[in-house]
Formats: C-alpha cells, structure tokens, sequence
C-alpha cells in the first residue's frame, strides 16, 4: 500500500517538483496552495505524512501544524518543515509546535527522501 | 673905626649939665687937636636916644640933676660894652670912684685936675680899641668854633682827632652811628681795638708810622674793616692828615666813612660780572652778540664750536655769508627772516627759529633765540643764543614719523577707531568710523559719543563702561548698536582702552570697534545652515540605518524569496540526475523549461533589487521616447494576467486625449506591473483589479484599485520604503520592493503618488506623471 503524502506550499512550480519527484517514488501525492486548503486535504485526503511551507497567506505553517496537533484524529501525523528561514527563532518555533522535522530550503531530493522515509518507518 | 690919620676925628657924647664945664673940656680936646661930632645929653632919654649911635668915647659928669654917672652907666653898658666911659667930676668920693670902676667905667678924673684927662682919654680909646679888635677876634672864633662843632656833629663822616699814636682824642657824634661807640668810649684808646683780629695792626702801620716817619705826606687813604660795637663788620675808608704845630708833628686828623653798602654793591656786581663771564664761556649754548647794524661783535666759547668759528672772529661779521642756511623743509633759509634781523627790525624776540647749517655730508640743525640788549655805546644791539638741536630734530623726526606713521595707521586701520577726552568727548575718528556711521571726521570731533550714536537702551551701560574704561578697565567685546547717520542701526563690537599721557595718566580712551552687523547675519546664517546640515546629517543617518535596515531586510528577504526558486531548481536538476532513466526526452525537456522560468523569475528579483540599488544612489537617467500609451497598458494587462496564473481579471478603462506621448518606457512598466501585480497579489480571491488611466493636458494619471487586504494607518507612510512589507503582507511572497520601485520612478518623473486604502476592504494607488509633449 502506498503512503500518501500532502504538500502545501503557495509556490506552485515547487509543488510541482516536489510532486514529480515523490510520485517517482512511488507515492501517493496530495497537495495544498495555502494552509486552508491543506487542512481540507488532511480531513479528506487522511495523508501519512505532512510537508508544509511557513510563510503563506492568512495561516502560516506553524499555526497549521498546531492545529493538525490539537486535532486528536490527526496529532499523530508526522510533519515536515519545508523552510527557506533557517532562524533559530523558526527552529525553536518548530520543535514548539511539535513538527518532527525541520528541512532548509533547498533541499536535495535525496534528503527529502530519506527524511520521508524514516519518519513513516518510525510512524509504523 | 679909629685908624691911623683919623685918630684924633673922634665921636664924643658929653652927659654934662653944665655948659661951663662941657665948653671947658671941650676947649681942652681941640686944643689938644681932637676934632669929630660930639653931643651933649643932659637925661636918660637924651642918652638912650645918643646910643642908637655908636661913639668913640663918653664923657659923664657924675652927678646931674636928673641923671647920676653911675645910671648913665649902666645905661649905656647895656647897649656898648667896649666904648670908654670917664667920668668928670667937680667934687667925688673915693667910694663913688671905686663904685664906678666896678660898674665899669674906664676912669674917673677930678675937674680940676684935666691934666690927667688927656692921656686918659688916648690910653682909654687905645684900651677901647684893643678890647674892641679883641672881642671881634673872639667873636670871630666863636662863631667858628659853633660852625665847626655844629659841623662836626652834623656830617656823617666819623671825624676824629688821634695823637700821633692814633689814639682817639675827640671823635664826632657821628662815631655813634658808625661804630656803635660813644664818645666817651673811643677818646683815649686805640682805633686798632676796633678792627678785625687779623688786621690789627693795619692803622698803625699804613697811617700812624707813616705820618711819625715821614713829614712829607700830607694824607693817606685806607679801606679797611672794622667791626661794630655789636659785631657787624663794616667797611671804611679813611683819609687821615697830620696835623703840625711848629713843624713837629701834633696831631693826625681822620675822616672816615662807611662804605659797606657800595663795598658790598661793588663785590656783588664783581661777582656777578665774573660769574656771568663764567657762564657765557662755559654755557653750552651759543652766544652771538650783533651791533646795531646787525654786524657780529662778539660770540662765546660754545657759538664758535657749534659754528666752526674757532679763533676768526674778525673774519665772520654775518653768518648768512659763510652758511647755506636752510629752512626745516630744505629750502633756503630768507636771509630777511633770519631772528637778528627781525628782532631789529621789529624789536621783537624771535624764539626757536629753527635753522639748518649744511655742513659736509650732514646736515646741523640749530635752535635760534634773539632778544635786544643795551650796547655799552647806549645803542641797542641784539643777542642770540644758539643751541644745537640736531639730535633732537633726528628724533623729532624720527618721532614725528611714528607719529605719522601711527596717525595713518589709526586712520586707514580697517576697523572704526575713535578716541574720547575727558568728557566724553570724540577726539579721534578714523575712516572706517566715518565709513561704517556716515559722519566724517570733521563733523564729528568734539561731540558727545553718548548723545550722538547710543540707543537709548544702551546709554546708561556705555555710560557705565566708559566710566570704568576712565578708570582703567579695559572694555573687551562688548556689542554695541550704534546709529549710523542714516537712521540705521549697525552692531559693533567694542573694545577700549584707556588712553595714557606720558606720565601716564589716563587722559581719555581710545576705542576700536568692529562692524559685526554682517558678522550676525552671517552667525545668523550660519546657524540657520548647520541647522539645516543637522537636519540633513541627521537624515543622512536616518537614511544610513534604513540602509542596514534595508540590508538585513535584503537578507532575510533574499533567504527566502531566492531560496524558494532554488530549492524548486534545485529538485527539478535533483529529479533530471536521479530518474533519467525513467524519462522521456519530452519529461527532461519539460524540466529544463522549469529550470530556466524559476531563472527568469530569480532574474527579475535580482532585476529590482539593482533598480532599487541604482535609484538609490542616484545612477539612474531618465530617457523620454515617444511610446504609445494605448498599446502599452494592452500589453501591461495581458503581461500581468499571464504572470499571475489569470487569477483575477484586470479591467482596464482608458481615457486617453492621444495614444502618442514622450515619456520613459522603462520607468512607467515599473510602475504598472508593480502597482497591477500588487492589486492582484494583496487581493487573494477576489475577482477583479481596476486600472484607469487619463492622458489630458500633459498630465498622465493611472489609478490602479484592488479590494484586497488594504494597508492600515501605521503602515500607510512606510510602504514606499524599500523591503518594507505591511503587516497584512507578511504572509504573501514578496521582496518588498514593488511600492519602492514605483515610488522612485515616480519621483525621477516630478510625478505625484497618492495612497487611499481602508484595511480590509481595499487598495487605490493614484499615480500623476507630468509629460514634456514637445
């Protein structure tokens, strides 16, 4: 069975690439323009896994994970920070929020990979 | 009376009652060859009446009946003491004869014994005559004993008789006066007591030895000092002359008068003679004595060795001859003006003419006096005195020069001077005080500098700082307003000093001031203009820290609006390398496309950034060509749709007078793709963007209106700073330049950019670009 993954980020092109290449890894991909959209994606779609930008209109990242985290149907789902603000006060804000991971922007596909691949292990 | 042939002529008075016995003696005395006058009285006023006659003989009888010999008498001894009174008697007694005698008749003879009476009569006129030349003779001496006495006593010249030793023997009153002594005092001692210790001994052997010695001398004359009773010493001259008494030498007589006065007066005019002598010889100044006829008679010691004259005396009788004598200007010297000359002519003294005498290289300078004098001829001559000033007159010029050189240097110093007496009163006033107040000098001096210049506000403080300058105090720096002539009221900066007199006292002060007018509009400007420059210093810094702010707002907008196209580059190479087996050339191709889009958009950031950058420092032309604004805001609309994935609709409403203008292409797509791509990205779902431009009367207007988040009040004024995001666009991707950028081309344009936004219900942006249409 193929885990299903959800990106969300408000920069289509990098959907688009993140898309292309967790689909070569045989995934099942869900994404998200904007945190709105990504919360439906998470009641409709039940993702495995979460990756998800900080800075997007209306609702950030860090708020969309803390939502995520007080819904008890979805708490567990492990979440990845896909940033382009390595700040300490964003890496501080991330472990607050309970992201599993924080990733800096750019990252190589590879890294993404193995990121992705050892949180779902862990998660089974 | 009685002489020689006439001795028997003589004059008889009979006192006879009888004229038997007067005709009976009368017979016997012409008998005996008496003739004369003779007359008989018979009473005593017959007789008194006789006497007024003088008589040669009186005959009395002794007993009349009215008249007896011995009144007759007494009668007639009170008018005639010598003539011979006899009596003739008839009948006499012895006693009657002795009474007689004593009474003072010469004889007493008996009538009838006449025999007796003629020898009688002779013996008694004999007798009479002798008494008579005798009592003349004593007469005589008595009378001039009394003139020689009153003499004696009266002259004031001591007379005094000594022996042939000197001794006093009778010395006239006057002794008293001249001595002090008394008569008593000086008859039988010395005169040598009375002289000076060291001199006595003098009389003794210039008079008395020489008078004893010598017989032939007949006066010797001395002057010598003696001392008074009381001390004084007195001069006198003596005159002594011996006396002979049978040729042996009896007494010395000495006339002696006081001579102190003109002894003294004599000494005195010696002394003062030499004494003058001395002085003319010795003083320094030249002395030249010329006659009436202005001709040099005499000149001292000094005229020669100032003159050069040594010993020539004879040759020089006028200098104007030997001399080119010089004015003190160097012009030659009128001989008409020279001071003997004017004080002849005029009688007047004439005093420090000064006058020069060329002598070799050098010039000698001298101070001439002239005044008249008495000559010893009676005329008048005149005397000049003669100093030699040359010294003096190098440094008068010398002093002069300074003077000179002071005067103009007060006058042309380049700032007012003014100088103040006592009272306040100007004194001194250089060009620049005329310049700066409009008074000149000559219309200035001797007015009061308070009355004339000082606002009113200021009087009693400048009265105050001059009083303390008076007293010494120097006043530095004070600023004064002052009235100039005009009216116009000009600051000066005020300095005095009290002004010193060659002993140092302070005789006035002298001020020197400033024209600081221009200085306190220039301090004023100044000020003016360092507070400008802080102002400007200050936004220089203010712009400086925006600029550190803009750099990490560079920074932390380059970390992620350039990192998010390279993370999308980055997988889409990462996808390219890692399943290019797995691709089709289509798939790869696709990629690359995708690459090189994220490079365009990274190009265009990069793009702003430098436009920004450019802007900023002001490297940036504006270059107006002729566009048409119809077909680039068509093209701006389509350009924008494409770029924002057609999420809204731009609807675009075109007022336009022409299509044609000359403006910067450039700079107006700046403007419109920032303020469309801004309308559409801070109005997430909503529909539509409105642009609206007019083109009238060179005045292009774009308004451009959203209805998106719109911007609040705080952010309102910061939303053309460069990387300044509002609050309300954090979340939205952007580098925060858009409104910068258009802001800076509308300011290189001279346009005008207005905002109106209310929070949340939208955004119109107002843009006014005038354009140049020739």
């Amino acid at each position: 069975m193929k885990n299903r993954i959800l990106i969300i980020d408000d920069t289509i092109p990098l959907l688009e690439e993140i898309t292309d290449i967790l689909k070569m890894e045989e995934y099942e991909v869900e994404t998200a323009n904007d945190a709105y959209e990504g919360m439906r994606k998470v009641a409709t779609t039940l993702p495995d896994l979460i990756i998800t930008d900080v800075l997007m209109p209306e609702i950030n990242g860090f708020q969309f994970i803390e939502k995520i985290r007080s819904l008890d149907k979805h708490k567990h789902i492990p979440i990845i920070v896909l940033s382009a603000q390595a700040s300490k006060e964003n890496i501080d804000k991330a472990k607050e929020v309970k992201a599993d991971l924080y990733l800096k922007k750019p990252c190589s596909a590879d890294e993404l990979i193995y990121s992705i691949e050892s949180l779902l292990n862990k998660s089974s | 009376m009685i002489s020689g042939d006439n001795k028997k002529n003589i004059k008889i008075l009979f006192i006879e009652d009888s004229e038997d016995d007067f005709e009976l003696i009368l017979n016997k005395l012409r008998k005996e060859g008496y003739t004369g006058k003779n007359t008989r009285v018979q009473n005593s006023e017959e007789l008194i009446e006789a006497l007024q006659e003088e008589w040669d003989l009186i005959i009395s009888d002794n007993q009349l009946p009215r008249l007896n010999a011995q009144a007759a008498l007494k009668i007639t001894r009170n008018r005639d003491l010598h003539v011979p009174f006899i009596i003739v008697s008839g009948t006499i007694e012895d006693g009657d004869a002795v009474n007689a005698m004593r009474e003072g008749a010469n004889d007493y003879i008996i009538k009838n014994n006449l025999a007796r009476f003629i020898p009688a009569i002779e013996r008694e006129l004999k007798e009479a005559e002798n008494r008579k030349n005798r009592y003349k003779a004593e007469k005589a001496l008595a009378k001039r004993q009394k003139e020689y006495k009153l003499l004696a006593e009266n002259i004031h010249d001591l007379v005094c008789l000594h022996n042939p030793f000197g001794t006093y023997l009778w010395v006239s009153p006057s002794a008293k006066k001249i001595t002090g002594y008394n008569y008593e005092e000086l008859v039988d001692s010395a005169p040598e007591n009375l002289l000076l210790s060291h001199e006595k001994g003098l009389l003794e052997e210039r008079i008395w030895s020489v008078f004893r010695e010598q017989s032939t001398i007949q006066s010797i004359r001395l002057d010598y000092k003696l001392r008074r009773k009381e001390g004084i010493i007195i001069y006198l001259e003596t005159i002594a002359q011996p006396i002979y008494e049978n040729k042996e030498l009896k007494q010395i007589l000495t006339t002696s008068r006081d001579i102190t006065e003109q002894k003294l007066a004599y000494d005195l005019l010696i002394e003062s003679e030499s004494q003058y002598q001395s002085v003319v010889e010795s003083i320094a100044e030249g002395v030249i004595l010329y006659d009436e006829k202005g001709i040099i008679i005499n000149y001292n010691k000094s005229a020669s060795l100032i003159l050069g004259l040594y010993d020539e005396v004879n040759k020089f009788t006028n200098l104007e001859e030997h001399f080119q004598l010089i004015k003190p200007d160097r012009t030659p010297f009128p001989t008409e003006q020279l001071p003997h000359k004017i004080t002849l002519k005029t009688g007047k003294p004439c005093s420090n003419v000064v006058i020069g005498l060329p002598k070799e290289s050098n010039i000698l300078w001298l101070s001439f006096n002239s005044s008249l004098y008495l000559q010893p001829n009676g005329k008048t001559g005149v005397v000049i005195s003669i100093s030699d000033v040359t010294k003096q007159r190098v440094y008068e010029e010398r002093v002069t020069a300074v003077a000179q050189e002071l005067t103009t240097l007060i006058d042309t110093a380049n700032a007012p001077i003014f100088g103040l007496d006592w009272y306040g009163k100007i004194n001194e006033w250089n060009q620049v005080a005329s310049k700066i107040t409009g008074y000149s000098k000559e219309e200035i001096m001797g007015k009061t500098l308070i009355d004339e210049f000082i606002l009113d506000g200021y009087k009693v403080a400048v009265t105050n700082l001059l009083k303390s300058a008076f007293r010494g105090k120097s006043v530095t720096n004070y600023e004064l307003p002052i009235y100039t002539r005009t009216g116009k009221v000009v600051t000066i900066l005020f300095n005095a000093t009290p002004r010193r007199n060659i002993n140092n006292d302070i005789i006035g002060l002298l001020g020197v001031g400033q024209d600081i007018t221009e200085l306190i509009d220039y301090r004023e400007r100044l000020e003016h203009k360092v507070a400008e420059r802080t102002k400007e210093l200050k936004e220089a810094l203010n712009k400086e820290k925006e600029l550190v702010a803009l750099k990490s707002k560079f920074v932390s907008m380059a970390s992620h609006e350039f990192r998010t196209p390279l993370s999308t580059i980055n997988f889409a190479a990462n996808y390219l390398l890692k399943y290019s087996e797995k691709l089709t050339p289509q798939d790869s191709q696709q990629k690359l496309n995708k690459v090189m889009e994220q490079v365009r958009h990274m190009t265009y950031l990069l793009d702003d950034v430098l436009l920004i950058g450019k802007s900023e420092a002001g490297t940036i032309k504006v270059n107006p060509d002729v566009l048409n604004i119809q077909e680039f805001f068509l093209k701006m609309k389509e350009e924008v749709t494409n770029s924002t994935q057609n999420t809204h609709e731009i609807v675009v409403s075109l007022g336009l007078e022409k299509n044609m203008t000359v403006i910067d292409e450039k700079l107006l797509r700046n403007i419109v793709i920032n303020l469309l791509t801004n309308a559409v990205k801070f109005s997430p779902g909503k529909k539509k963007v409105l642009l609206d431009v007019i083109y009238k009367s060179g005045l292009l207007t774009i308004k451009v209106k959203d209805w998106g988040i719109g911007i609040d009040d705080e952010d309102k004024s910061k939303i053309f700073e460069a990387f300044h995001r509002s609050n309300q666009a954090h979340a939205i991707q952007g580098t925060g330049l858009g409104l910068s950028i258009v802001k800076k081309a509308v300011d290189m344009q001279n346009g005008n950019i207005e905002v109106e936004s209310e929070l949340n219900e939208g955004t119109m942006i107002k843009v006014e670009i005038p354009v140049d249409e020739k």
